[in-house]
């Protein structure tokens, strides 16, 4: 037999996922393949397992659908399998040559970067791209797609502090999981639900859907989807006509509560409320003296709140929850919507040098209304170069018809680096082989939590594939950018993020020690956080009840209840509102290369009412039309007794080429905005079903 | 509020903790513990494999003591319908565990002064019973009966109690002191023999069933089948039970230069070695049928040819032949099976085997001279297969309603016999099974265990082996543990709670068998605790996010990995346990 000689390598998840794991994967080092991955046992929030989706990673690594290789396009847009495999020496020319000539004709602006969370590594995220496209000068990208809602809500109301992350739940008596679904995408988060309720926590599960999550729980709440701002309103009502609110907290520690008190809240009655969100008044009664009366509570929620028009509204009111009853008294207690806005706080003039824009100031684009970017013969210059990374633009932004018609442009020059072939790389002039997390170095600041980690390459990068770093490097070689910092090596750009005069986060945590531990907890208790104390990162260091950021924006100054529709006419026409939230077998679209994950989705489907059902014929099973005035889609019913009607809950992002007209729920989407930060309205969304 | 039930657990047993008799959970045990269920004996197989595990050999031999009767016995010439059922014998999943052998470590290292009692379950009931037949039927029965409150009374034809035991199965597989120890221990329950009485007519038995409250006919089988006429006995020719008879109790020594056995059974394996053993120049044991059709124990084929022994498959006895009176060969004629599946000679195929002593080991069948007074009397007979009874209170046990079985078979039947005359004589059910359901942290067992191979049975050398040494020398006591850890547990229940479950594939990634834990839709519990389930087909439904996983107990090898590995604490092993109460 032949000796084999085995390591192990610390290699952290970068999907876009709250929980952010710490792998542990063998390499075989005669062979060089990485032979065994596993779930870190010593993490505190890995706990040694993980979810369907990354216990199959090895799979998702050596697939048969991997860009190893530069291509470029020698059939039609949009088009599958036209594609002639090149150098990246030609890619590259072909790429630099192409964008010089935009640059020159059309100026910078026509150069459109497009990114998400392919990728949630900090450097492979916003690091040398983002240098790379200051010294361009090209048109920035509002990266709102996903949490844009919830986070500046959030900054609004509390700064950019973030409440007690999910290790702390045990240490509660009442758990709120406030529309999320976290068996399916915060997995970890389970266990110590379960510790909690296991010491006698009532575990209290608000979402429109009966999940698996919500199957877990002691009690399911199910408002109409974008009320969930009255139901908090009528809690906090009912919360102070029983006095059992925190006066001396509100006084103390937060900005115009008096008025908030005296005018806002005396409208949201449990009468009226429950009108509203379709709750029993009584059980608005029972949830909000539930919650009062505990002291240690904690409320998660997570993002599907905030893809509705009226996210922000409703994420800032539930946050207010705990200021009322001065939950955060108890460090352990709160509410956590993220870590993200403390976690991801790095020095960007270091790692992205704004400087050298030299004085350019490039027009922005949100990422959400990129269809309607490309398709806008006024905007000037219009976009030429479309430069896709990290992102499966075609399956995920909103209104993918108006996206592919524009994808689909013959003047405009589009470049994808991807790992795998999406149908994306259908629309593209060149296709770059981008790698995975196990082939590159790279610093993960989670959003679900504070453990930090560092992700070290187990093995050499697939095929010619790249990293996003090591292309942007390439990339500004073949421009002939001679700044010094193209050349910063990824190990050099992660120490300078280390900084913790910048974070306080970081206080303790060296590149050294990450390295060898694989993780470090962020200095969580670090006196600079100590918000009772010192005071919210906020101007008056006081929770914004009132707030003059939303007034300015014509939101007014306290969170309200706002109506998702007010068309009347569009809501009878179309009288299903869609929700397409995260499935349990893909992140994203990300993972739809697994075979394993495909099989157990192997079709779209929707979640329909019996009463919706029955109204249209359709039967379990049964093929469905989805349409409105934006688009159409396919998709397998799912009778549910359990489903509200006038709701139905589709697969987000399931791959379009995978659906029978090609394109998915995002078809039926639109690319308005939501309140607060510019996010997608993903589930305001009305449309008809019937059978096909 | 709404709920659809997609995720409500529904357990596969009727009862969450404690002791039950529903007959779902009853069922859960047979079906779930094929080694026992396969036990005509009911031995609580798992229970007593733990024990050895436990190094607890003492309870061990207890565990079978009350369940089989003749633990040390059966340790050895037991022909093992558990191990065939052991689901570690089951495709890709290795070898049966020796569960004889184990029994017979449970003997070889009990405490040796220790006397081993069962509870009598029941005060003295006055009833008097008469047992005909001191084998082991009528020996099991009258333990069981004296257990029940009876007072026993046997009546053996022969010098010694043991049957079968003694006059059928040589020494150098079954020593002597090992059958007395175990009878004197029946005894010691308070059973009488009478020895040397024959009960041989119609109006013996009809006094004895006036006399006692109830007779048990167990006389065994003690008639030999026949070939044909051409094949009576005589001074060459002899049927195997006379032969080892002569040997075993009578000490003759006599034997034929050339011998042939003619059979495929215990019988003729016992035979053959024997006549080696006495000194014969060459045994050849001819069988009309192929290899898989024989009834031996296993290693039995390879010891006989370890010991020079030739068996010779597809080859019928045809006619004697003789010269001056004299035996001086056989003819025989090969055989085939025909597209019909029947067994037909090859015609042309005539041989001949130079012989001067045939042993008939082709089976034998009951003597019905004391009951064929009796109307009907062979039906009777042949119900009592089931129903364990002739007429009024004449009952029957063993082979002499089976016909010839096995040592296990014939014990399982007088244990059901004993029952059958409790109730005849009393009204009662004394004995109720219940299963005993209790919430564990773990077993035992851990994945390594899976690849412990098959321990084998050392043997004397070749050249020891004498009439009287026993060929078999037993598991040392590391080897004993060792293999019982090798048992699956079937007896412990593990099962997913899937409103626990959060589907992160952590279990079916170190699942070892294949389909031990199945995605399913739905589900379904019979009646009688057996479950059903569909698998997803991922095509027509939203995969396994509407689902549930399901352990099938049939196929769970109860390695515990599934149970380790999960982080939700989602499954739950449970230890059941068939208890019989009196």
């Amino acid at each position: 037999m032949l000796k084999s000689k085995f390591k192990t390598v610390n290699v952290t998840c970068p999907h876009d996922c709250p929980d952010t794991c710490s792998l542990k994967v063998v390499v075989d080092t005669s062979s060089k393949k990485a032979v065994s991955l596993k779930a870190d046992s010593s993490h505190p929030i890995t706990k040694g397992f993980l979810c369907n989706k990354v216990n199959h990673y090895l799979d998702l690594v050596y697939n048969e659908n991997r860009v190893l290789y530069p291509h470029i396009r020698i059939g039609a847009k949009g088009k599958k399998g036209k594609m002639k495999r090149v150098s990246w020496d030609y890619a590259l020319k072909l790429i630099t040559k192409n964008l010089k000539a935009i640059e020159k004709k059309y100026g910078s602006n026509a150069i459109q970067p497009y990114s998400y969370s392919g990728t949630l590594g900090m450097l492979g995220y916003w690091g040398m791209s983002e240098r790379f496209w200051n010294k361009l000068g090209a048109a920035r990208l509002s990266r709102t797609i996903c949490i844009a809602a919830a986070s500046t809500a959030g900054i609004y109301t509390y700064g950019a502090a973030c409440g007690p992350a999910i290790d702390e739940v045990p240490k509660n008596d009442l758990i709120i999981l406030w529309g999320t679904n976290i068996v399916s995408t915060h997995v970890h988060m389970v266990p110590f639900v379960e510790e909690a309720k296991k010491k006698g926590a009532k575990i209290i599960c608000i979402d429109p859907r009966e999940t698996r999550t919500s199957a877990m729980c002691d009690w399911h709440i199910q408002p109409k989807p974008g009320t969930d701002a009255a139901l908090a309103l009528s809690m906090m009502n009912v919360i102070v006509n029983k006095k059992k609110h925190d006066l001396k907290f509100l006084k103390n520690h937060t900005t115009g509560y008096e008025e908030f008190l005296n005018k806002i809240l005396p409208k949201y009655t449990p009468k009226k409320a429950s009108r509203i969100t379709g709750i029993k008044e009584e059980d608005i009664i029972k949830l909000a003296i539930e919650y009062a009366a505990t002291k240690k509570t904690y409320i998660r929620p997570n993002y599907g709140l905030n893809r509705h028009r009226n996210g922000g509204m409703m994420v800032r009111a539930i946050m207010l929850l705990p200021a009322i009853t001065g939950a955060w008294r108890n460090k352990s207690s709160g509410v956590f919507v993220g870590s993200i806005e403390e976690m991801w706080g790095v020095d960007l003039n270091k790692l992205q040098h704004p400087e050298l824009l030299n004085g350019k100031k490039p027009r922005e684009i949100n990422m959400i209304q990129i269809g309607n970017a490309l398709n806008d013969k006024k905007l000037k210059p219009p976009i030429k170069s479309l430069f896709v990374w990290n992102s499966d633009v075609a399956n995920c932004a909103p209104d993918t018809i108006s996206v592919r018609k524009g994808l689909k442009r013959q003047d405009l020059f589009t470049v994808v680096h991807e790992t795998f072939w999406t149908d994306s790389c259908d629309y593209a002039d060149v296709v770059l082989p981008a790698d995975t997390a196990l082939e590159h170095l790279d610093l993960n600041a989670p959003y679900g939590h504070y453990y930090f980690s560092l992700s070290q390459p187990a093995i050499k990068p697939l095929g010619e594939s790249k990293s996003n770093q090591d292309l942007f490097r390439l990339l500004a070689k073949h421009m002939g950018y001679k700044e010094k910092c193209f050349q910063e090596t990824d190990e050099s750009m992660i120490k300078n993020m280390i900084d913790a005069k910048y974070n306080p986060l970081f206080t303790g945590i060296t590149y050294e020690k990450l390295k060898k531990k694989g993780w470090m907890k962020g200095d969580v208790n670090n006196k600079r956080r100590d918000y009772l104390k010192k005071g919210w990162p906020t101007k008056d260091g006081k929770i914004q009840i009132y707030s003059e950021d939303t007034k300015k924006l014509g939101l007014g100054a306290f969170p309200e209840h706002i109506e998702e529709f007010t068309d009347t006419k569009l809501r009878k026409k179309f009288p299903i509102q869609i929700l397409s939230p995260a499935t349990h077998q893909f992140i994203g679209n990300s993972f739809v290369p697994v075979k394993r994950l495909r099989d157990m989705a192997s079709r779209p489907t929707i979640e329909i009412s019996k009463k919706d059902a029955e109204k249209r014929h359709i039967k379990n099973g049964d093929l469905c039309r989805i349409y409105n005035d934006v688009g159409e889609t396919y998709a397998h019913a799912i009778i549910m007794d359990s489903m509200l009607d006038g709701v139905a809950s589709t697969q987000k992002q399931y791959r379009g080429s995978l659906v029978k007209n090609g394109v998915n729920a995002n078809a039926l989407n639109t690319q308005e905005l939501t309140d607060m930060g510019a996010g997608p309205i993903f589930y305001t969304v009305l449309a008809q079903i019937k059978r096909v | 509020m709404k709920k659809t039930t997609f995720m409500q657990h529904e357990s596969v047993l009727a009862t969450e903790n404690g002791v039950s008799e529903n007959l779902k959970d009853l069922t859960w045990y047979d079906k779930s513990v094929p080694c026992r269920t396969a036990c005509p004996a009911d031995t609580d197989i798992p229970g007593y494999l733990e024990a050895i595990y436990q190094k607890d050999f003492d309870k061990a031999y207890q565990i079978n003591l009350e369940d089989n009767i003749f633990p040390e016995i059966l340790g050895r010439v037991c022909s093992r319908p558990c191990e065939d059922a052991c689901r570690h014998g089951d495709d890709n999943n290795g070898n049966s565990l020796a569960i004889c052998f184990s029994k017979r470590a449970a003997g070889d290292y009990k405490s040796k002064n220790k006397k081993y009692k069962v509870k009598k379950l029941s005060q003295s009931t006055k009833k008097s019973i008469a047992i005909i037949g001191a084998g082991v039927a009528g020996l099991a029965c009258a333990r069981e009966l004296s257990r029940f409150g009876h007072n026993v009374h046997v009546f053996e034809k022969h010098k010694s109690a043991g049957g079968m035991l003694n006059q059928g199965i040589p020494i150098f597989r079954l020593p002597r002191n090992v059958i007395k120890r175990e009878i004197d221990q029946i005894i010691d329950m308070g059973v009488n023999i009478t020895y040397n009485q024959e009960i041989s007519s119609y109006e013996d038995l009809q006094k004895l069933s006036k006399k006692f409250d109830a007779v048990v006919l167990a006389m065994g089988t003690l008639k030999p089948n026949k070939i044909d006429k051409s094949f009576t006995c005589n001074e060459f020719v002899e049927d195997g039970l006379d032969f080892l008879l002569r040997i075993n109790e009578f000490n003759s020594k006599k034997v034929g230069q050339n011998v042939v056995v003619i059979g495929g059974g215990y019988t003729s394996m016992d035979c053959s070695r024997t006549a080696i053993r006495l000194g014969a120049k060459s045994v050849r044991t001819f069988y009309r049928r192929d290899i898989g059709d024989l009834e031996i124990l296993p290693g039995e084929l390879d010891e006989l040819k370890n010991e020079d022994g030739r068996m010779i498959f597809s080859a019928r006895p045809n006619k004697l032949i003789t010269k001056k009176n004299k035996l001086i060969a056989l003819e025989l004629i090969k055989t085939k099976i025909n597209s019909k599946n029947k067994l037909v000679d090859i015609i042309g195929s005539k041989f001949r085997i130079k012989t001067d002593h045939i042993i008939l080991a082709i089976g034998q069948k009951q003597d019905t001279s004391i009951i064929s007074d009796i109307t009907k009397f062979k039906l009777k007979l042949r119900n009592s297969i089931s129903n364990n009874k002739l007429e009024k209170n004449v009952f029957v046990a063993g082979d002499y309603a089976l016909g010839a079985t096995t040592l296990i078979d014939a014990i399982g039947h007088a244990k059901k016999t004993a029952i059958k005359i409790d109730k005849f004589l009393m009204g009662r059910d004394l004995i109720t099974n219940v299963v005993k359901i209790q919430d564990v942290k773990t077993t035992s067992r851990s994945l390594r265990m899976n690849y412990i191979p098959l321990h084998d049975m050392s043997t004397l050398n070749i050249k020891m082996r004498t009439l009287t040494k026993e060929v078999e020398i037993g598991f040392n006591k590391k080897n004993s543990t060792s293999e019982a850890s090798r048992c699956y547990l079937c007896h412990y229940k593990f099962e997913i709670n899937n409103t626990l479950c959060v589907l992160c594939d952590e279990c079916l990634l170190v699942k070892p068998v294949k389909d031990c834990i199945i995605e399913t839709e739905k589900t379904l519990t019979d009646i009688d605790g057996d479950t059903k389930y569909a698998k997803i087909n991922a095509t027509k439904t939203n995969g396994i996010y509407h689902g549930k996983l399901y352990i099938d107990h049939k196929k769970c090898i109860r390695c515990g990995e599934c149970e380790r590995v999960c982080p939700t604490n989602a499954i739950s092993i449970q230890k059941i346990e068939k208890v019989s109460h009196a």
